[in-house]
């Protein structure tokens, strides 16, 4: 297992290195980007100062020479030699025949061979050696002449920046091969930490997480988000094992009594009447566990949302009223109340959903109703627009639910005691619940004083805004 | 693991950026050959400055600095320092054609 | 009736042939779907009951397409242990006239079979419905028994409506919750109950004789005696 991973984790497959080379690659780029502007800004600069100080000197002398011939030229250079404060310039003139003519160079220079063209030539000055700068220039008449400059204190400036750069780019390579590690190696371990979660859930504990380092940066960000999953999951987990448990449970009571019935008839029916009757009572056993199963699969389905995809515009004035007209004549029966409340009767909530589904949630509201109250009360079905939501009320007077029993009222079979000997198998509520998510709603159960209060909170369709002014900058488009 | 390739990798950079950086406008550079010797700083060409120095005094008289510059110029050359005598010099004849600006 | 069964669980099958023959009706079977095609094409009945799941190639949805685009309009009513909603209104889109999820009573499949064999048999638009002295006029809602004018609610009237056009045969809380409601669940208490009884309060109570029958384990029945 570790072998394995640490293979998947090799040189090249590695995010680590990928990021850490991208790192290196960009730290380097820019640290030769800099050493390169170093460099051209100062003995890059020199160069160019003496490069074009020679060519000024070089025009001008061409011109002494075409004003007033050789002997003006000789003169120009003489004093310009004589006046040379910082002993740098070099001149030479020579004849066709190479002899020197004036200047202050013992010779032309072999190397300088072409003109034109800049060379780097030793001279010998005062018995020391230095490097000149130096470049040769055609004249009229077959001479020439060769202009320099003393370059020598620019060499060993260049010597110096070179030195210096070389060792910055040195202390660049260490800083960037120590980043590049150091990004790998926190890249590496936010994802170890990650994927040694991922191992232990794989491996079956679910109770692990992705430890924070409390920094609240990205990886504690990202952190987060799958604890979060993780916590989501685990929660379905339970959800799903706590129904498997429910319906293990719930199922087995029906299903053992339609089987002790059908047994007991078997042995101990006496004639046909009795068998007949054991029979039967064991098929409406059978008919309430398929109610079960049936109800446990909508709430199922309905909480995939699936339903989604039908949702159309459901009116609720109309919807309420045939509830209201359905369920009254049962209210009366048991000695009950069903009053319909429209706050405003003018206007009609409208929302976007599932209308047989919200008749069937509605339903179960006002089966509980009917079921829990005592005869002789007042059962109130209610509508009214809250904010963007839609409210409907069931509201009655019977035991209600104690409020610390309220949240589990939702859960599937949840039963409260005191509603063992009525009929019901406790999906009811969790049907409900399951409708108002998926209408991006909610179930509240609220204390009525005395009594329960059921409220289904539904997002309102928002009824449809008045025409906006046009804007100016879709004025011609209309007028088109 | 990841080190040694991307360290070699780093180091290959800095080689190369050295070797550019130390042969930058040395290409063309000519070794090889006696190096040429410079003919304007020689004890010879420190006296043919004395004569200039001498030769570009003013009618109206010099400036005491550049004479007293001259006069330095001078001692130095006979004394064995070319290269200051010849410094000198050439500042006193700067002071003589240019009075202005020294 | 002449009725055709496409179902291939044996047991089931058997147990509903045997149910619809008792009822008096002609029942035909095919336990795959290309038999089924084959009779439902070739022979005319009054219903198909149909199971959505069938081997050999051709499903029950298949097998209804096929039927409807060969123009034929047999009323079919699906059974199917596919209880979902979306599964109900897939094969109620597909030409299907009614659904019935499995398990299933036997009084629910004939009550809704008989519905459906019964239905579209009626000569032109109706405009009075009679059963022994009830009389019920579609065209001014009014209501009359034994010549007496009998006072109704909206809801009332259409109950009474539906239990008429289905006259002498059972009709399901189902059936009245879907065909008078247009609901589409049932509620646990007993809703349907207490408004066929107080219907029953208005038509049968002044009278001698009921109309309306309750028929144990099935629903009700309205039927006029001797008829
Ligand atoms: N209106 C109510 N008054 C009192 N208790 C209620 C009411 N509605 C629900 N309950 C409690 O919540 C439980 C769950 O309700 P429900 O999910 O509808 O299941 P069922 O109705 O099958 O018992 C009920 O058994 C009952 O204990
Ligand atoms: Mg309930």
């Amino acid at each position: 297992m570790a072998r394995a991973g640490r293979r998947r984790f090799g040189f090249g497959r590695s995010v680590g290195v990928r990021f850490a080379a991208v790192y290196a690659l960009v730290f380097g780029l820019s640290s030769a980007g800099l050493a390169t502007f170093l460099w051209w800004d100062t003995v890059g600069l020199l160069q160019r100062q003496v490069e074009s100080a020679i060519n000024v000197d070089a025009r001008s002398l061409a011109a002494r020479f075409q004003a007033g011939g050789l002997p003006l030229l000789i003169a120009t250079i003489n004093r310009r030699i004589a006046l040379n404060v910082d002993d740098s310039a070099i001149y030479l003139v020579v004849d066709p025949s190479y002899q020197p003519v004036a200047g202050n160079l013992r010779g032309w220079p072999k190397v300088v061979a072409r003109l034109g063209v800049w060379y780097q030539v030793p001279v010998k000055r005062a018995q020391i050696v230095s490097l000149a700068e130096m470049r040769g220039y055609q004249l009229p008449l077959g001479f020439r002449l060769l202009i320099g400059r003393d370059v020598e204190a620019r060499a060993r400036l260049r010597a110096l920046v070179a030195g210096g750069l070389l060792w910055a780019v040195l202390v660049m390579v260490v800083l960037g091969i120590a980043g590049a590690l150091a990004i790998r190696g926190l890249l590496q371990r936010a994802l170890a930490n990650v994927s040694r979660t991922a191992n232990a859930i794989a491996g079956g504990d679910l109770s692990h997480r992705v430890a924070l380092s409390g920094r609240g940066d990205e990886f504690d960000l990202l952190a987060e988000t799958i604890n979060d999953m993780l916590d989501r999951m685990s929660r379905l987990m339970d959800g799903v094992r706590q129904v498997s448990n429910a319906i293990a449970h719930d199922l087995r009571t029906p299903i053992t009594r339609a089987r002790a019935r059908l047994e007991d008839a078997l042995s101990h029916a006496e004639g046909d009447a009795a068998l007949r009757a054991a029979i039967e009572r064991a098929t409406e056993d059978l008919d309430a566990i398929n109610a079960i199963f049936q109800a446990l699969l909508r709430i199922s389905e309905i909480e995939a949302g699936a339903r989604r995809a039908a949702f159309a515009a459901v009116e609720l004035r109309p919807l309420l009223a045939d509830l209201h007209e359905l369920f009254t004549a049962a209210a009366e029966e048991r000695g009950l109340a069903l009053d319909l409340l429209q706050e405003d009767p003018a206007e009609a909530p409208t929302l976007l959903g599932d209308r047989e589904l919200l008749q069937q949630a509605l339903a179960n509201l006002l089966d509980n109703a009917l079921k829990f109250s005592p005869p002789g009360g007042r059962i109130t079905l209610s509508v009214r627009r809250q904010g963007t939501m839609v409210e409907i009320t069931v509201a009655d007077q019977g035991p209600g639910i104690p409020p610390a029993e309220r949240f589990r009222a939702t859960e599937r079979f949840y039963r409260a005691e005191s509603a063992r000997h009525t009929p019901g198998s406790g999906l009811g509520l969790s049907l409900v619940q399951a409708v108002a998510q998926l209408h991006g709603g909610s179930l509240r159960l609220e204390d009525n004083e005395p009594g329960l209060a059921a409220t289904l909170a539904l997002p309102a369709r928002e009824p449809r805004p008045a025409p906006p002014a046009p804007l100016p900058a879709a004025l011609p488009a209309s007028a088109a | 693991m990841t080190r040694v390739p991307l360290a070699l990798a780093m180091l290959a950079a800095t080689l190369a950026f050295a070797a550019a950086a130390g042969s930058v406008g040395r290409a063309a550079g000519g070794g090889g050959a006696d190096p040429l010797a410079v003919t304007s700083d020689t004890t010879h060409y420190c006296h043919s400055l004395a004569a200039k120095v001498v030769a570009a005094r003013p009618p109206g008289g010099a400036t005491t600095a550049a004479d007293a510059l001259a006069a330095a110029g001078r001692r130095l050359c006979r004394q064995g320092d070319v290269l200051g005598g010849i410094l000198r010099l050439r500042h006193a004849l700067l002071l003589e054609l240019h009075p202005a600006d020294p | 009736m002449r009725l055709l069964l496409v179902e291939d669980d044996k047991d089931v099958a058997g147990f509903v042939l045997k149910g619809l023959r008792e009822a008096g009706h002609v029942a035909e079977h095919a336990d795959n779907g290309r038999d089924g095609l084959f009779l439902a094409a070739s022979e005319p009945f009054d219903a198909i009951i149909l199971d959505r799941m069938l081997p050999g190639g051709i499903d029950g949805l298949r097998l209804l397409e096929t039927l409807r685009a060969q123009d034929n309009h047999t009323p079919v009513l699906f059974l199917s242990a596919l209880g979902q909603v979306d599964d109900r209104v897939k094969g109620l889109k597909a030409g299907g006239d009614d659904y019935l999820t499995k398990p299933f009573a036997f009084s629910e499949l004939l009550a809704r079979v008989e519905a459906l064999g019964r239905r579209g048999k009626g000569e032109g638009p109706l405009t009075r419905l009679v059963v022994g002295d009830l009389e019920l006029d579609l065209l001014s809602r009014a209501v009359k028994r034994a010549g007496q004018k009998i006072d109704l609610q909206p809801r009332e009237f259409r109950l009474l409506e539906y239990l008429m056009r289905h006259a002498g045969q059972v009709v399901t809380r189902t059936m009245l919750l879907e065909g008078v409601w247009d609901y589409h669940f049932d509620p646990q208490t007993n809703v349907i109950d207490v408004h066929v009884s107080r219907l029953r309060q208005k038509i049968d109570k002044p009278y001698p004789t009921g109309l309306i029958h309750t028929v144990r384990n099935a629903g009700y029945m309205l039927r006029a005696e001797g008829s």
